[in-house]
């Protein structure tokens, strides 16, 4: 009898066999080694599934990597947005609730340009005639005078500060209500001149505009009084004056129309 | 003896992801039932059968079912696979074709209720599968046999 066929006859016993209780002892005993082993492969191809299923999706991770960024963007952009209508917003809000100013008619304008002269410092805004900005408004922020309107055109407009040497506005001490002039002394500073000798000025008092000049309102604080300056053969004495506003932190003021009563 | 020792060892890997790795990606093809027959195709009648009824023994070892099926049903394939060899030649019954056959009779018996597209898919696969086989059992018995 070949080989063949001895395995054969074997393998049918096996088959007869296998049911028989001897048999499965032994197969379940083996068993206890296998299934281990077997579970053990298993563990390991889902590892190894799992790291080239990670290696698939990087493609996929990288593309959505890719829209994350551009959304980022997008985000920041937008959040940048919110920020700036929120300060824009909040500047809106308290110009509205300044009480000088509170019913007078005025143009809001973004700060589009600041230029340092020989004449002072000048302002470019971006409203013009469209606007109805004419030469000689006041320009405000909150309820502080910021400068004067000098050069108008369509959709444009240019500021005098109160530091140029040519601008004159007629203020008063707050205080003591003494009277004087305020004109530009370049840099940062101005002078308050032409006050009486018998009025009463004294250092830290805070200036503002005494109404006199048609189109500029009354009240709106210009700065503080550093130095008076005095000397005994002259009836006039002046201030030096600490401009309230630094025009190069300024992003949006408000032009005060005519129209106010 | 190298290459008993060889063959036993790739039937036992092929055994082992058989009955773990292959199911758990839906993988049902009876990878062991191709070696057997690539095997006995290409090596001697005596080591064919050997290689049949080793393998099938493993995998009966390795599986919860009735202990001894597979072990039969190697062994019987191995053999009916030789008579039909010598009976009709190589030229006429090849490899592809007797992989073809067996892988699907053997799902006949074996899977119930049998789905015939899973049947001739599977047999086509398992097919190609022996295609891989052959070329590598060709070549470890030019290196090992003696």
């Amino acid at each position: 009898m070949t080989l063949n066929y001895r395995l054969l006859i074997i393998s049918v016993l096996l088959l007869l066999l296998g049911g028989a209780a001897p048999v499965a002892y032994l197969v379940s005993g083996f068993h206890r080694i296998t299934f281990p082993v077997q579970f053990g492969v298993l563990k390991m191809s889902e590892n190894v599934a799992g790291e080239i299923e990670f290696l698939q999706n990087i493609r996929g991770a990288k593309k959505e990597l890719f829209e994350l960024q551009k959304i980022k963007i997008l985000a920041g952009g937008l959040t940048a947005k919110v920020a700036e209508l929120e300060l824009e917003n909040k500047t809106l809000r308290n110009q509205l609730e300044s009480p000088l100013l509170a019913e007078k008619i005025k143009i809001a304008a973004y700060v589009s340009g600041i230029s340092f002269g020989s004449s002072g410092t000048n302002l470019t805004l971006n409203v013009g005639k469209s606007s109805g900005v004419e030469p000689g408004f006041a320009v405000v922020y909150e309820n502080y005078l910021v400068g004067i309107v000098n050069t108008v055109l369509q959709n444009s407009c240019e500021v005098k500060l109160l530091n140029a040497p040519d601008a004159t506005i007629s203020v008063l001490s707050q205080g003591s209500r003494a009277k004087g002039l305020v004109v530009g002394n370049y840099g940062t500073n101005a002078l308050m001149k032409n006050i009486l000798i018998n009025e009463s000025i004294n250092a830290g008092d805070v200036v503002i505009t005494s109404g006199e000049d048609p189109l500029i309102p009354k009240g709106l604080v210009i700065g503080n009084v550093v130095k008076v300056n005095f000397k005994e053969e002259e009836i006039l004495k002046s201030a030096d004056i600490e401009l309230a506003v630094n025009p190069r932190k300024l992003e949006m003021v408000f032009v005060v129309t005519k129209e106010y009563p | 003896m190298k290459l008993h020792l060889a063959i036993f060892s790739l039937a036992l890997i092929i055994a082992l992801l058989q009955t773990s790795l292959l199911p758990s990606l839906g993988i049902y093809l009876d990878a062991l039932l191709v070696f057997v027959l690539t095997v006995s195709y290409a090596t001697t009648r005596e080591f064919g059968a050997l290689t049949a009824f080793a393998s099938g023994l493993l995998l009966d070892l390795m599986s919860v079912g009735r202990f001894g099926v597979f072990t039969f049903t190697y062994t019987l394939f191995a053999n009916i696979f030789y008579l039909l060899l010598n009976l009709f030649g190589k030229k006429f019954f090849n490899l592809t074709f007797a992989v073809i056959i067996f892988s699907t009779v053997e799902q006949l018996i074996l899977k119930s209720p049998p789905s015939f597209v899973n049947i001739i898919s599977n047999s086509i696969v398992s097919a190609g599968i022996a295609l891989l086989f052959y070329p590598c059992i060709k070549k470890l018995r030019e290196k090992l046999w003696s």
